[in-house]
């Protein structure tokens, strides 16, 4: 259906108002109220069982998180609006899935090492649980449209990106980061083109994540190297 | 002949008449004089005023009830104002099935001019498409229906024709935007049979003034305008009306744009989208009054392209 894609911007395939789309959130956090401090509290947990190590339960609330996300937001909600929904729906629920398989045949032995890595985790996973819902302040919305880890993709994917920093190994997170990644440019591709003055957070956090996970691997393998040329395990 | 004749009293009571009214609602009484602009529709004769509604983005507005009163709100006054053509397609969301939720409200209003498209890419599903946006619109036939984007158009508008002669619409057409696929398009409207174009034309895009309008005059083509603001983007300008606009009756950016693209001798309809009441007045001001002639358009040209 689409003849000549260099006629297109992003605009092109946006077919709903910046106010219809805000509404979306508000229509959801009515829905939920008062729950919110509980997803709140949801969120600080899976960061702190996160730096403890406790990888079986991280990733069980991630996975019931990003499945709560497709089904309140992309499949009752955004799918109204766009067909877009409806695919990130079903990402979501894949990653979901993913998650799940990674909890449970993945070896949590022990902390994970709080090194670089997982500090800018943190704070990506910090940010996305406590300070993304203050973000509707920024762009001049309404708190009642305030969106929350668990509930609305940016917050969940942005939470559950930095966990996984601070938690997964490389491999995995070469397999668990691409669905979040591809979110962040896909919202913030759709918030550029409603013209919010905050389109640009998730791109930002996608490539803060993924220059963290290159840090991450070449570190692994370089302490791989070097154990096996000191004949360690 | 039963004829009034001019007393002192009948005179008194008429100036009388006119202050009261300008006390009460000065610019509805002066809204009423200017004369609503119509064009005819070349394929039949029928007359259609020149200022439609697009629903492009401002009626994809989901199950939300407060943005569905809205839509309907608009929808409502779009209609009190005389509002005709209302153009949608499958590809605009929610919208087919918002404007049903509004049209049963307001009920459906005998000056509605309805406009759809059929946008898939299966060429076998025409009549099942048009019946699947009747249900939603909440009505029998549609007015027009249109190939949205030339997507499949040769089985789409085949069927479309034989649709016509069956009296399930009551004309045809085909679209483009953006100025994409004119020379598809110009073939198309050359081969014949076609009652309505639907193209980009605005005070910024004028590319279809080479071709295509003249070619749809020529063949008896109904056009419609989409996009006359460009999406919007016109009326961030932030400059002032000249003073030489009040020769056409124009008072908003809104009416200028407007104004100019309905102005174009080959053009039936202009379907700006908006979700806002106090837009959607404006966009009605521009189908009334004068209209600008030649000399004057290329006069706001000029302007516009200075800003």
């Amino acid at each position: 259906m689409i003849d000549d894609l260099s006629t297109y911007s992003v605009g092109n395939f946006i077919p709903f108002l910046p106010a219809s789309y805000f509404r979306l959130f508000e229509r959801q956090f009515e829905a939920f109220w008062p729950l919110q401090p509980a997803f709140l509290a949801l969120g600080v947990a899976v960061i702190v069982l996160a730096v403890l190590g406790k990888g079986r339960a991280v990733a069980v609330i991630l996975a019931a998180a990003m499945a709560t996300a497709a089904v309140t937001f992309h499949f009752q909600l955004y799918a109204e609006l766009t067909p877009v929904g409806r695919v990130f729906g079903w990402a979501f629920i894949a990653q979901g899935t993913l998650l799940l398989v990674w909890g449970s045949i993945s070896r949590f032995d022990s902390r994970p090492q709080l090194d670089v890595t997982a500090w800018i985790g943190m704070a990506l996973a910090v940010f996305g649980v406590a300070v993304y819902p203050f973000m509707a302040l920024v762009s001049g919305r309404k708190l009642a449209g305030a969106e929350y880890f668990a509930l609305a993709p940016d917050p969940t994917v942005c939470a559950a990106v930095g966990i996984l920093l601070i938690i997964a190994r490389p491999l995995w997170l070469l397999l668990l980061l691409p669905v979040p990644l591809l979110w962040c440019v896909v919202s913030g591709a759709t918030l550029k083109a409603l013209e919010d003055p905050s389109a640009s957070l998730l791109p930002v956090i996608a490539g803060a994540a993924f220059l963290s996970f290159l840090v991450k691997a070449a570190r692994s393998s370089a302490f791989r190297l070097s154990s096996e040329e000191h004949g360690k395990p | 002949m039963n004829t009034q004749s001019i007393t002192r009293r009948n005179a008194l009571k008429l100036v009388g008449t006119g202050i009261t009214a300008l006390t009460l609602s000065p610019s509805s009484v002066f809204g009423q004089e200017k004369q609503a602009v119509t064009r005819k529709i070349p394929s039949s004769g029928e007359a259609l005023p020149v200022i439609g509604m697009g629903t492009w983005r401002t009626f994809n507005v989901g199950s939300d009830p407060v943005l569905r009163d809205g839509c309907t709100a608009v929808l409502k006054a779009f209609f009190d104002a005389g509002g005709g053509m209302l153009d949608c397609s499958p590809m605009y969301g929610s919208a087919r099935d918002v404007i049903g939720h509004a049209l049963k409200k307001t009920g459906i209003p005998k000056t509605l001019f309805s406009a759809e498209k059929i946008f898939t890419e299966d060429g076998s599903k025409t009549r099942e498409q048009t019946k699947e946006s009747a249900a939603l619109w909440g009505v029998k036939t549609f007015d027009l229906m249109q190939v949205h984007n030339l997507v499949a158009w040769e089985p789409h508008l085949a069927t479309l024709r034989e649709m016509k002669k069956e009296g399930l619409v009551r004309y045809v057409g085909i679209t483009t935007s953006h100025g994409r696929r004119h020379e598809d398009m110009e073939k198309i409207m050359k081969a014949g049979n076609l009652d309505f174009i639907q193209l980009t034309y605005n005070i910024s895009h004028r590319e279809v003034e080479e071709r295509l309008l003249p070619l749809a005059a020529d063949k008896g083509i109904a056009v419609i305008a989409n996009r006359p603001l460009d999406g919007g983007e016109l009326m961030k300008k932030q400059a002032p009306l000249p003073e030489w606009v009040a020769e056409f009756d124009c008072k908003t950016w809104a009416e200028f744009l407007l104004k100019f693209v309905v102005s174009h001798p080959a053009v039936t309809c202009a379907i700006p989208a908006t979700s806002k009441l106090a837009h959607l007045a404006e966009n009605m001001a521009a189908g009334r009054g004068r209209v600008p002639d030649a000399e004057t358009r290329q006069r706001m040209i000029q302007y516009v392209e200075k800003l």
